[in-house]
């Protein structure tokens, strides 16, 4: 693990948004009047959103273990420890649980034991790629927090 | 022609000079009985390509610059003046009137924090001898023969990984939530993301805010990368429906 010594000064002040972070805030996040809403998805060139990763499946957790195969743990095995261990002693005291993947691991073993759970996956990738359903599924297994989806969509009064 | 609506501001707000929205075309205000709404000529059904989507958050970021601004989703199109007058404006006068008085002098920052793949999952297995332990044995193992034992071992990888990321994202969280009058967290694209929240910040505290996120970067570098967008209009905090929000 290398360190860095220069100090990240450059972050210290906050940059514009690119696409992806356009993206994901402007075409699910502000005001709404649902009847006036209306986008052509013609030549639609986007959703470089952040490598996705689907959780829900037995191949991402061979990919998991791949991933963790292919380290090199040489450079920094038990006698190079120490000092990352203090570090991780020190930030790992505060505990907060989270169901998200006790919920994945839920899914697996359906999928494995002949449940079929794609579907619902498909359809939510498909939420990600195409725009106007006016419903987004507001569970999603990666999603620890509750505060977004819905709150921001509003219908017409009249 | 119809409207493309990218906000509603106060009548006397001062929009930056030569504002330029969707398709090139000047932005201009519609404005009813003190409340303005942010407009620019479009086609019945606008594009959603890179060009449109970078339009709309670009007119709004450059309003927040200086003005309190509520912003609309992309895509909402109105067929002219008068319905934006009436629709819009006149029939959630009170509620946008509260939401710009609310948030007056607030602009949103929003922080990501990500994980590098390599170093966060060595990072893992730092944690965890029974998993290194596991990953010498599965090395042992004649891969054919070893499939759902490597998918085991991957599953418990994950929730370690999972373990980790909730504990340090809301570190960060615990960080930096007393500096901004509110927050909202939004969703973790991937296993990787630890951090996804949209803070509402006061404009004067903007300062603190930026060294504390410049810190937070610091602490981090080994494990992940922050990035630190804004200022933002505030999306993640409006809402047309009245109910007070818990930093109000």
């Amino acid at each position: 693990m290398t360190v860095t010594q220069s100090p990240n000064r450059y972050l210290e002040r906050p940059a514009p948004s690119s696409l992806a972070d356009v993206v994901e805030i402007i075409l699910d996040k502000g005001l709404v009047i649902d009847i006036y809403i209306r986008v052509s998805l013609v030549g639609i060139e986007l959703l470089t959103i952040d490598a996705r990763i689907v959780v829900a499946s037995v191949d991402t957790y061979l990919r998991f273990a791949e991933a963790v195969n292919r380290l090199d743990l040489k450079d920094d095995d038990t006698s190079g420890l120490p000092d990352l261990m203090g570090d991780i002693t020190e930030r790992g005291a505060k505990g907060k649980t989270s169901g998200a993947l006790e919920g994945v691991g839920e899914k697996v073993s359906s999928l494995l034991g002949g449940g079929d759970d794609e579907d619902d996956e498909d359809s939510d990738d498909d939420e990600e790629q195409k725009r106007p359903p006016r419903k987004r599924p507001s569970s999603s297994t990666r999603k620890r927090s509750s505060s977004s989806s819905s709150r921001t969509r509003k219908k017409a009064e009249s | 022609m119809p409207l493309h609506v990218y906000g509603v501001s106060r009548a006397d707000a001062v929009l930056p000079d030569g504002l330029e929205g969707l398709y090139d075309t000047p932005v201009t205000t519609v404005a009813d009985d003190g409340l303005a709404a942010l407009v620019s000529e479009c086609p019945e059904t606008p594009t959603a390509r890179r060009a449109e989507l970078m339009a709309h958050a670009r007119v709004l970021e450059q309003v927040i610059e200086t003005e309190t601004v509520l912003p609309m989703q992309f895509g909402m199109c109105m067929p002219d003046e008068q319905t934006v007058r009436h629709d819009l404006l006149a029939t959630y006068r009170p509620r946008l009137g509260t939401q710009l008085s609310q948030l007056d002098g607030t602009v949103q920052l929003t922080v990501k924090v990500v994980y590098r793949e390599d170093d966060a999952l060595r990072e893992v297995l730092h944690r965890s001898p029974r998993l290194v332990q596991m990953r010498e044995r599965l090395a042992s193992i004649p891969p054919a023969a070893a499939h759902f034992k490597r998918a085991d071992f991957g599953q418990e990888i994950a929730a370690e990984l999972e373990r980790m990321g909730s504990r340090d994202g809301a570190e960060i969280l615990g960080a930096l939530a007393p500096l901004a009058l509110g927050h909202a967290e939004e969703r973790l694209l991937s296993p990787y993301h630890i951090l996804n929240t949209a803070f509402l910040v006061r404009r004067e505290e903007r300062p603190r805010f930026d060294e504390a996120v410049g810190k937070i970067a610091q602490q981090w570098q080994e494990l992940g990368t922050v990035r630190y967008l804004g200022p933002q209009p505030p999306y993640s905090f409006v809402d047309l429906e009245a109910g007070d929000p818990a930093w109000a």
